[in-house]
């Protein structure tokens, strides 16, 4: 299972890579599952509806695709999401649909609770399979002098998202192969070729 | 209250877009319906090309961003649905000038097919909550199937009356803060 790690945020100072780190480590213990980093930044998004710069997200929609599940890791700007990830999800379709999703939110006090919800509601508009355990993580209490050190449950719940993400991953393929046999035809209109 | 201003925020910026035709579907409804001293004011996001938060500000649109935010003391949002939510670009948008919304007063208008954009409106009731926005009650949802002709927006005389109450809402909240 080809692992997304989707960061969600644009920022210098962010706390996302400090995660990843501690993600692809614990994903290392796995023999199935192949982690990839998919950071925003370095895609250089248009905004949605960009006709003239439409052709620049293929390379994102392209990885995308490539992932069978992901995990989203993402910080909570004003009680949601970052622009930045709603627009980089408004860019794509096919490339997420019922595909597992798991969720990193992080935080001051809320520990990204309210962005994660925002995230899930637009999962569902792509027929996402969510992952019930959540990572909530504080900024205030999971970082000490600078240094990410997440308290020892958060590493139960990373395991438990990971399991459930596995069990879902071969439904999900049912779901994909039942749904690509009928209108295929259509999803493929999606054109890559035109790097 | 510092001018008798309220700003039509425009939500997307898509080719094609519908929220621009929304907004000059209000703006000639709500002036004539406010009193002579309230004037509206389209506010585009398309004439802002802002970075994504975070990011260097390449054509130096922050700041006028922020002024333009800072002149209005009220706004009323006109947002599609984009995947249950609000489109990137708004919530970018609002991510930036957080001063220069605080306690002011908004009232939400969206539109789509199906939920009519509800789902965009209670995320974005709770991001103007973040933003100390004091967003009102009225709530003009538009539908693409039963307010559009040919794909020409064109809304039911139903809406009529909310814009009136919109406008009663946003001009309540103003006055409370009108001497401040």
């Amino acid at each position: 299972m080809k692992v997304g790690i989707i960061l969600g945020s644009v920022r210098t100072e962010r706390q996302a890579p400090h995660i990843v780190e501690w993600v692809l480590q614990h994903l290392s213990n796995y023999n199935d599952i192949v982690p990839i980093v998919l950071d925003l930044k370095d895609y250089n998004l248009p905004f949605f509806g960009d006709i003239e710069n439409n052709d620049k997200a293929n390379p994102w929609r392209i990885e995308v695709k490539s992932c069978d599940s992901f995990i989203f890791i993402a910080p909570e700007f004003n009680h949601s999401i970052s622009g930045a990830l709603k627009n980089a999800l408004d860019l794509l379709d096919w490339e997420l649909h019922h595909k597992p999703a798991a969720f990193i939110g992080y935080g001051l006090s809320a520990n990204g609770a309210r962005a994660i919800e925002h995230l899930k509601s637009i999962c569902d508009s792509y027929s996402m399979m969510k992952v019930a355990p959540n990572i909530l993580i504080s900024v205030l209490e999971d970082v000490r002098d600078g240094v990410f050190q997440p308290r020892a449950w958060h590493l139960d719940m990373l395991e438990l998202m990971i399991k459930e993400s596995l069990i879902l991953y071969p439904y999900s393929k049912d779901y994909l192969d039942f749904y690509m046999e009928r209108i295929g035809h259509r999803v493929n209109l999606i054109n890559y070729n035109k790097e | 209250m510092k001018n008798n201003k309220i700003g039509i925020i425009v939500g997307s910026t898509r080719e094609g877009r519908k929220s621009i035709e929304v907004a000059e579907w209000f703006l000639n409804k709500a002036q004539a319906a406010a009193p002579s001293d309230i004037s509206f004011e389209v506010i585009d996001l398309l004439q802002f090309p802002l970075p994504f938060f975070g990011e260097p500000d390449q054509f130096d649109m922050i700041e006028p961003f922020e002024e333009t935010i800072r002149n209005y003391d009220a706004f009323v949002f006109v947002t599609p649905e984009y995947n249950h939510s609000i489109p990137g670009v708004l919530k970018n948008a609002l991510d930036f000038a957080y001063q220069d919304w605080n306690n002011k007063t908004a009232g939400i208008i969206t539109y789509g097919f199906g939920a009519n954009g509800a789902r965009a409106a209670e995320h974005l009731r709770g991001i103007l909550g973040a933003l100390g926005v004091a967003d009102v009650k009225t709530h003009i949802l538009l539908s693409l199937f039963d307010d559009a002709v040919d794909q020409k927006i064109q809304p039911r005389s139903l809406h009529d009356k909310n814009i009136d109450l919109m406008i009663q809402d946003l001009l309540f909240r103003l006055c409370s803060t009108r001497d401040k």
